[in-house]
């Protein structure tokens, strides 16, 4: 997958830009005026109240959601109504929720995200198996691989989609809650396998409401509040940002375990 | 074989499975195929039993020749229209994730039908034959089409919900005018209306037959050619959308292709029932949810479920013979709920149940 992986961005050339980025749904403004950058090697956790609008920014981010105003590019183009071919071997995206119909087995709902890369009738090729099935081993999945994705548990079924995600060999990569569900080592790996895929040159945005794990992992972190960003920058600065203390109604507080790491918890 | 063993577990589809599944199912196909037409009750002194036409069908000038012409073209009337009705039902249930969906849910049927008894109540026939009835039904069908899809979609989506809402609420608008209609209709226009809407396929001709074969080859084709489309539906339109998928083409051209195809079904047989619900169902619980496989193979799987429930609405009551969308419909019924109490079946029909 390595070899898959483009450096995206130039320390120049933010990879993905919001200008003044707006979305309404059903004529309720949603988000409103969003400014941010995020660069390749960026791990940026995207906190914030429900309903502050983590998950229509990152749709918009993915394309699936018209803007109201303003403008969103990902490497140079606009995701709304981009082909969502070509998007796809750029962009992957993890939804919050994913029902599955059909008994569709896990290693083939994991390569699924294979589609943008294959072509004709689709039969997984070697590069596809090893694509793969390098993804599910990172995911921890590859035990289950036969077994049907609808009798997973919770957890299973989100590390199965990020692999399904991962073997896209996409360089942005939008997770949902990528840790919803998960227990705390799975959650932790899931974050140093997604750290990881930044330090080779993807970015990634994760919507998160573990403060700690955004402590830990991320490079940025963005704040929410009904629908504005309210702080952005440095992880531990943000999460004791007044405006973030405001937006939770809880202020969260970042200290030092005796081993010298740092860590997060809500006050 | 392996091919047909109940995946539990499916596994990953490859050429071979997929070649050796479809090529075993086109095998016995043709089988039943070429049987049907020599297959025949006849009655004599001794009552009434099954008899196969001699080699003395194949003489031009004989008695049986003449049999076999009359039986072949309603053998491949059999095979067009179960296969498009077996593939636009897995089409169907796919783009709307939805195990109800087929052509009498979606208003399709009805809407066709009450073309057809609009068309014998103003003496269509009369000047264009029966063939104007069932061009009357096509008709009707795409009508219903653009209905149920001006009402489903929203900006540049087709929501699944919506669409099935729009065709239940179509399908029941039509059924009650049909009603209406037949209520003021005299006794023979209402008993031809009625026997329209059971389905059938017997006084077929070679000609139906023959403007049919295109348009669902050429149908049936299109479906397949978007079955890797289908299979990333299944977890959605959004996720569809991020693995690649260009999802509101996707349902759009399956919709309407498989609409047209249960049009012209229609227009060919009447309506005929149940082919397009439990073939797709029973054929995902035998080869697993792969549309690859499952598409053509609920195309060969509709064209044998209608072949042999044809040539028992043919046999059973011979001389007389019975109409084969009802046949469909008295089999069809019992055997879904066949598939549905056996335990290790439904959870392969549609996932978690």
């Amino acid at each position: 997958m390595a070899t898959e992986q483009a450096k995206v961005g130039t320390a120049q050339a933010p990879a993905i830009t919001l200008r003044g980025a707006s979305v309404a749904l059903s004529r309720r403004t949603i988000i409103a005026g969003i400014d941010a950058d995020a660069h390749a090697g960026n791990l940026v956790a995207i906190i914030g109240p429900n309903g502050s609008g983590k998950s229509t920014l990152l749709r918009a981010i993915a394309g699936l959601l018209p803007l109201a105003g303003g403008n969103i590019e990902v490497l140079g183009r606009a995701p709304f109504g981009a082909a969502r071919r070509s998007l796809a071997r750029q962009l992957c995206y993890l939804p919050q929720q994913t029902e599955l119909a059909f008994g569709f087995s896990v290693e083939e709902v994991v390569l699924l995200g294979r589609y943008a890369q294959q072509r004709g009738a689709g039969f997984a090729d070697t590069a596809d198996v090893a694509a793969a099935h390098e993804a599910m081993t990172r995911c921890d999945v590859t035990h289950l691989a036969a077994r049907r994705f609808d009798q997973l548990s919770g957890g299973e079924a989100r590390r199965v989609l990020l692999a399904q995600a991962l073997c896209q060999a996409a360089t942005c990569l939008l997770l949902d809650e990528p840790t919803a569900a998960i227990d705390p080592a799975h959650a932790r790996s899931v974050m140093q396998l997604v750290r990881a895929q930044c330090e080779r040159g993807a970015v990634a945005l994760l919507v998160t409401h573990d403060v700690d794990l955004a402590l830990r992992y991320a490079t940025h972190v963005w704040a929410l509040d009904g629908g504005a960003l309210v702080a952005q920058g440095e992880p531990a600065t943000v999460l004791q940002d007044p405006a973030v203390t405001k937006a939770f109604g809880i202020a969260i507080h970042v200290g030092q375990l005796p081993s010298g790491q740092a860590f997060a918890v809500p006050a | 074989m392996s091919g047909f063993v109940s995946s539990a577990t499916p596994t990953r589809l490859t050429a071979q499975r997929l070649a050796t599944v479809l090529g075993s199912a086109t095998l016995l196909l043709a089988l039943l195929a070429v049987l049907a037409p020599l297959l025949g009750v006849t009655a004599d002194a001794h009552g009434r039993h099954l008899s196969l036409l001699s080699t003395a069908a194949f003489d031009p000038s004989s008695t049986e020749n003449a049999i076999l012409w009359v039986r072949i073209p309603r053998v491949l009337a059999c095979l067009l229209v179960g296969a498009a009705l077996g593939a636009s039902g897995a089409g169907l249930q796919a783009i709307l994730r939805n195990p109800l969906a087929e052509p009498f849910t979606l208003g399709i049927s009805s809407g066709s039908a009450l073309a057809a008894v609009i068309a014998i109540r103003i003496g269509v026939e009369t000047w264009l034959g029966a063939a104007g009835v069932g061009f009357a039904a096509l008709l009707g069908a795409g009508a219903t089409l653009l209905v149920v899809w001006r009402l489903a979609r929203t900006e540049q989506r087709l929501p699944a919900a919506t669409l099935v809402l729009a065709g239940v609420t179509v399908s029941m608008f039509c059924s009650a005018a049909s009603v209406l209609i037949q209520y003021t209709s005299d006794f023979s226009e209402v008993s031809r209306m009625l026997r329209w809407m059971m389905g059938g396929l017997e006084s077929m001709r070679l000609s139906t037959v023959g403007w049919a074969a295109a348009p669902i080859v050429v149908g049936i084709a299109t479906l397949i050619a978007f079955t890797r489309e289908l299979n990333a539906l299944a977890a959605g339109e959004e996720a569809a959308a991020s693995v690649g998928v260009a999802v509101a083409r996707t349902q759009s051209v399956v919709f309407i292709v498989a609409s047209l195809l249960v049009g012209v079904s229609i227009a060919v047989a009447g309506p005929i029932g149940f082919v397009g619900l439990i073939v797709p169902h029973a054929i995902r619980g035998t080869v697993g949810p792969d549309h690859r496989l499952l598409v053509p193979a609920s195309a060969l799987g509709g064209a044998a479920l209608l072949l042999i429930c044809d040539s028992l609405a043919r046999m059973v009551a011979a001389p007389a013979q019975l109409p084969a969308g009802a046949v469909t419909a008295v089999l069809g019924g019992p055997f879904f709920i066949f598939i549905l109490v056996g335990h290790k079946w439904r959870a392969n029909l549609w996932g978690r149940s």
